[in-house]
């Protein structure tokens, strides 16, 4: 048996021989239903995604402000038991010393 | 008025992807016919192959605004790969067919072109296309009766042209010897 032998043999009894042109506009009008119908879903549902960029900035800004945060705080567990035997002095300074040390200091001075 | 007839399926899809429904309308009533006769071969099955190519329609108005016109392949060919996708989803599914939904098996003792109508002539064809692993069965529907080239099949199917053409050798032989051993006479051929 030749290809070709085979090709018309198959196509002879082809299982897709009898579609209906009704069958394929049932199948279109139910197409467009389901059409309408994604569109009827509301829109809060619908999941909204932020930006990628914005998400990356304002993670990079948690990051930091979480890294300052723990800086902070690991200077005060170091200075603390320093402060306590005396190793060093810090005397606190005066708020208003502060904030005369500041940039905006010449401007409050005034 | 536009004349949206006269559209090809590159710019349909520009304005699916509008969400503009009587493009939507026409590129399905274009191709409906085809894909459902592709995926009835492949399934044998009018039922679920309505469903796949509904969902199939259903993805490509979802997706319309990632289709790339500029990239490998038609609309068609496209549309072709979901469909054969799903179908194959599909047979995967249904490895084991419930006795009642086999059919009769057909007598093999006398000649075919005689004595078959058309409804049997059928029923040996979806015989021997089942006869076939999923992968062969899909590269024959595309190939004989659907007349597409190596390339266009290795499009649909996402292979390359000559795992087709493997595809195509070995379903031959599997249909061939299909075909002896039901005794199936056909021309001088066999």
């Amino acid at each position: 048996m030749n290809d070709h032998t085979l090709r018309s043999f198959l196509q002879s009894g082809d299982p897709a021989e009898n579609v209906e042109d009704r069958r394929l506009e049932a199948l279109q009008a139910s197409l467009m239903q389901q059409i309408a119908l994604t569109e009827q879903e509301p829109s809060s549902s619908r999941p909204v995604f932020l930006p990628r960029r914005f998400l990356v900035l304002s993670r990079g800004f948690a990051f930091g402000v979480l890294l300052c945060g723990a800086g902070v705080l690991a200077g005060r567990l170091v200075a603390l038991p320093l402060m306590a035997q005396k190793v060093v002095q810090v005397e606190e300074p005066a708020p208003t010393v502060l904030a005369l040390a500041s940039p905006w200091g010449e401007w409050i001075g005034e | 008025m536009h004349n949206f007839e006269s559209l090809g399926d590159p710019a349909l899809m520009a304005l699916i992807a509008l969400g503009d429904k009587t493009s939507f309308a026409l590129l399905s009533r274009r191709h409906m016919k085809t894909m459902v006769c592709v995926a009835q071969r492949i399934l044998g099955n009018a039922a679920e192959a309505d469903e796949v190519v509904q969902e199939s329609f259903l993805r490509l108005w979802i997706n319309a605004a990632k289709w790339d016109p500029d990239g490998p392949g038609t609309v068609k060919t496209w549309l072709g790969r979901v469909v054969t996708n799903l179908c194959l989803d599909r047979c995967r599914a249904r490895r084991t067919i419930p006795l009642d939904d086999a059919g009769d098996i057909i007598d093999p003792a006398q000649d075919v072109r005689d004595r078959l109508g058309d409804e049997d002539r059928q029923r040996v064809v979806r015989q021997l296309l089942d006869k076939l692993p999923d992968n062969q069965r899909i590269a024959v529907v595309l190939s004989y009766f659907e007349d597409q080239s190596g390339k266009e099949i290795a499009e649909t199917m996402g292979v390359s042209v000559g795992a087709v053409e493997s595809l195509l050798v070995r379903a031959r032989r599997t249909l061939r010897e299909a075909v002896r051993t039901y005794g199936f006479v056909w021309g001088e051929d066999l």
